[in-house]
């Protein structure tokens, strides 16, 4: 089968249950006897291994498999969640991870042979235990019970008949002319939901409660009743015309028939123990039922391509900007019921617009589920001992947030395990408790997202940093003294003072605190950092809310009408001619004891400056920590403005980011201060 | 041979009343009561102690399903057929939760009632 057109989604979900058997397995390395996770990252495993062989990738469904069978090992209780256990299956995601990635590239596959080999050292330390597995494998493989059932119902079933359950097959046909037909089928599914647990039907229960059926259906039922009793249970119902009751035969359930007059020797201990498991088994399939019957009675999620899903943004983008055209036409000219309608297309608009914009926003957990297992290799790598506290994980932001978010984020975790938090040894000499806190937390405050990066470490080194900061020449040599803390805070922000130019995974970038600055003041939002010597150190992120949609200030220079995004705006300013000031041939102003550059805005974008008369308007915009005053020719105003890239043609052109179409349709140039301003100091340096 | 099954009937209509009981009387069950709304079928039930009872859904005073819980409270072993016009499915899945046996739905078509209450009393 030709599964290319499918790889997106193969993708998107082989990643999210490499996610999920991380977490999983931090999970477990918590608490070796969790067996929920173990659960969990079987039927992930396992339907990772589906996918991939249903796409063909042969060497992923495979390393997939021997990773299911420890998994299945560590599940029925034959392999103990022991630390280097727990240690060769991290690695063994790491590899599959890459496995996984290489694979999607159609790129040369890695020799994972070191880890299969640690693998398989795993099931050899378990003797007896592995012809028993093998023996499993076989019959698990062999299963083939009904073509109706999925992989997953085959599982259900196949653990279901493991502790003791039997599935059935139950074909019920109502009497013609049977009225309120669903609620007839509710009696039935009532009365087998007595007997056990029902796992599928066909048609589907939608279908069914909706009476998008004839007279016949199927119904697939885990019971330990026998199948006289299922048969009469259906029978005492009325209206039923007929009902037949056939078991599923998995190959488990016929082993465990054949194996019985054999095991007779073991059965005392086993008896005690699959006791012990029916119950946990019992709870188990409640669990996956619940799962189930979710996904069998309403899909409450799809998933859509984010190009379409850019696309319906952007028209509502459009939209909104038109329908600002129509309010802009003068009331006088409109008899009542056009104003009538005008005011309900407002409404009905803005509330689209919402909506659109809530389709945009993920929960910041696709960022924060990587967390954990990270925070887990870099305290080991480090040797510390770290409690990671995760909260606000459902906070939602813009999609493209969550994904520029990550590296930054990862940087200041880096940070604070690090250069924040000490060693078991100092903080027990500190009369600390030995192991650190580190603090995620996300929440939405006003328009804006907050993320915080605490931990409860020795805060900012101020020694060290003077000494660093003198060392890389930011700091006068003959500075003497330490720094406050205030100054050292500005200090870590400043280019090239970042101490080990660490390279993230996943970027390949160097990352310090500068970049951290500049990749959050890009997406719109700015980074603060509390610090308190001998407690810890918190540093707050904060972000808009969206990225499509910005507050911006519009000013005219020439004919044109510009926008400038409101958060680079610092104040407006009236400048008379007497107050501009020379400083070695660069034009500047004193505003309350600062001296800002003055720069002409016709002329930083290429066009002869104008005549302004004896006034100035200047507006004060900060980049990186740094102010300029432009000279506009007037300010109209601020208004929401969406963005729209330049197309490709046209370049990156210096100074500005975008456009935007403003109310009475004229297209404004969004213009980008980071640029204007660095360019300005190019051209001058 | 054991004594006919006793049945008591409860809806708001005298009319249908008058059709059940001459629908059951006359395949060998013994109506023992009516009621006319819920409460008086929470009282009856207590007094007469029937075997079955079949219960209207709309009513004045207690609705059938406040009844079936009263009925159900009291005992627990009570067999109730809960009887509804079309277009109640919620209201029958909601009687058919607090405990009714069956559900018979109106206009009644007499070998239903007869099979609804054999099986309510098997």
């Amino acid at each position: 089968m030709d599964a290319s057109e499918f790889k997106d989604v193969f993708a998107a979900e082989a990643q999210e249950y490499l996610q999920a058997l991380n977490k999983d397995l931090l999970r477990l390395e918590s608490n070796p006897s969790d067996r929920a996770a173990l659960n969990d990252m079987f039927r992930a495993a396992h339907s990772l291994k589906g996918m991939s062989s249903t796409m063909g990738y042969q060497e992923l469904a495979d390393f997939t498999h021997q990773i299911e069978s420890i998994l299945d090992l560590l599940r029925v209780g034959e392999l103990v969640a022991t630390e280097s256990v727990v240690n060769v299956m991290f690695r063994a995601f790491d590899a599959l991870q890459h496995l996984l990635e290489k694979t999607l590239l159609d790129q040369p596959l890695p020799d994972l042979e070191d880890t299969k080999a640690k693998l398989r050292a795993l099931v050899i330390k378990q003797d007896t235990v592995e012809t028993e597995t093998d023996q499993e494998e076989l019959n698990g493989d062999q299963v083939r019970i009904d073509v109706k059932l999925d992989d997953y119902d085959r599982e259900v079933a196949q653990q279901a008949s493991a502790e003791g359950y039997i599935p059935y097959k139950i074909f019920v046909t109502l009497r013609p002319k049977t009225l309120l037909k669903s609620v007839r089928v509710y009696t039935v599914f009532q009365a087998l939901e007595n007997l056990g647990t029902i796992v599928k039907c066909n048609p589907s229960a939608q279908d069914l409660e909706n009476e998008q059926f004839d007279r016949d259906f199927v119904v697939i039922l885990l019971t330990r009743a026998d199948q006289n009793t299922i048969k009469n249970t259906v029978e005492n119902i009325s209206e039923i015309e007929s009902v037949s009751v056939q078991p599923i035969e998995t190959e488990s359930s016929a082993a465990v028939k054949k194996l019985q007059p054999a095991a007779v020797t073991v059965s005392a201990a086993t008896e005690e123990t699959s006791a012990r498991q029916s119950v946990e088994g019992k709870e188990q399939m409640d669990r996956v039922f619940q799962g189930y019957s979710r996904g069998v009675y309403s899909d409450r999620f799809i998933r859509v391509e984010t190009d379409r899903l850019d696309s319906l943004i952007n028209l509502v983008g459009e939209l909104v900007i038109s329908k600002t055209q129509v309010m802009e036409i003068d009331s006088e000219l409109l008899t009542d019921t056009a104003r009538n309608a005008l005011v309900q297309l407002d409404r009905v608009t803005t509330e689209l617009q919402y909506a659109a914009m809530k389709l945009r926003m993920v929960p910041i957990k696709q960022v924060f589920d990587r967390f954990p297992r990270l925070v887990r290799d870099f305290a080991q790598a480090a040797g510390k001992n770290i409690n990671l506290e995760i909260y606000g994980e459902d906070t939602e932001l813009d999609r493209s947030l969550v994904n520029q978010i990550g590296d930054p984020l990862v940087h200041l975790i880096r940070n604070s395990i690090d250069h924040g938090i000490e060693t078991t040894q100092q903080r027990q000499a500190a009369g600390k408790p030995t192991q650190a806190t580190l603090r995620l937390s996300a929440f939405h405050e006003g328009g804006h997202v907050i993320i915080q990066v605490f931990d409860d470490g020795q805060g900012l080194e101020l020694n060290r940093i003077t000494k660093i900061g003198i060392e890389r020449g930011l700091i006068p040599s003959d500075f003497e003294g330490v720094l406050t803390m205030e100054q050292a805070i500005e200090l870590i922000f400043q280019p090239g003072f970042s101490t080990n130019e660490f390279v993230t995974d996943l970027s390949g970038r160097g990352v310090g605190m500068d970049v951290v600055k500049s990749i959050v003041e890009g997406l719109g939002g700015h980074v603060e950092v509390e610090s308190s010597p001998g407690e810890g150190t918190c540093v707050t992120i904060k972000l808009p809310l969206t990225l499509a949609i910005i507050k911006a200030l519009l000013i005219t220079c020439g004919d044109q009408v510009y926008a400038l995004p409101i958060q680079s705006v610092r104040e407006n300013l009236l400048v008379t001619r007497s107050q501009i000031k020379t400083v070695s041939q660069q034009s500047v102003i004193v505003l309350r004891s600062e001296i800002l550059p003055l720069v002409d805005l016709a002329e930083s974008l290429g066009f002869e400056p104008p005549d302004h008369g004896d006034t100035l308007t200047v507006i004060v915009v900060e980049s990186h920590g740094e102010k300029t005053g432009f000279i506009v020719d007037d300010i109209i105003g601020q208004q929401e403005i969406v963005i729209k890239s330049l197309s490709d043609f046209l370049g990156n052109i210096r100074g500005i980011s975008g456009a935007t179409v403003l109310g009475n349709g004229e297209v404004a140039l969004i213009l980008d201060h980071n640029t204007l301003i660095k360019g300005r100091n190019d051209v001058i340096g | 041979m054991s004594l006919a099954k006793t049945v008591l009937i409860t809806d708001d209509t005298a009319f249908m009343r008058m059709t059940l009981r001459n629908v059951i009387q006359k395949n060998g069950f013994n109506v023992v009561g009516e009621a006319a709304d819920g409460e008086e079928a929470v009282n009856k039930y207590k007094e007469l102690r029937p075997d079955l009872v079949t219960m209207d859904i709309t009513m004045p005073k207690m609705d059938g399903i406040s009844a079936i819980k009263e009925i159900m409270k009291f005992d627990s072993n009570a067999r109730i057929i809960v009887c509804s016009a079309m277009g109640q499915k919620p209201m029958v899945i909601e009687a058919l939760n607090a405990g009714a046996r069956d559900f018979l739905v109106k206009p009644f078509d007499a070998q239903r009632v007869i099979e609804a209450l054999h099986k309510a009393s098997s």
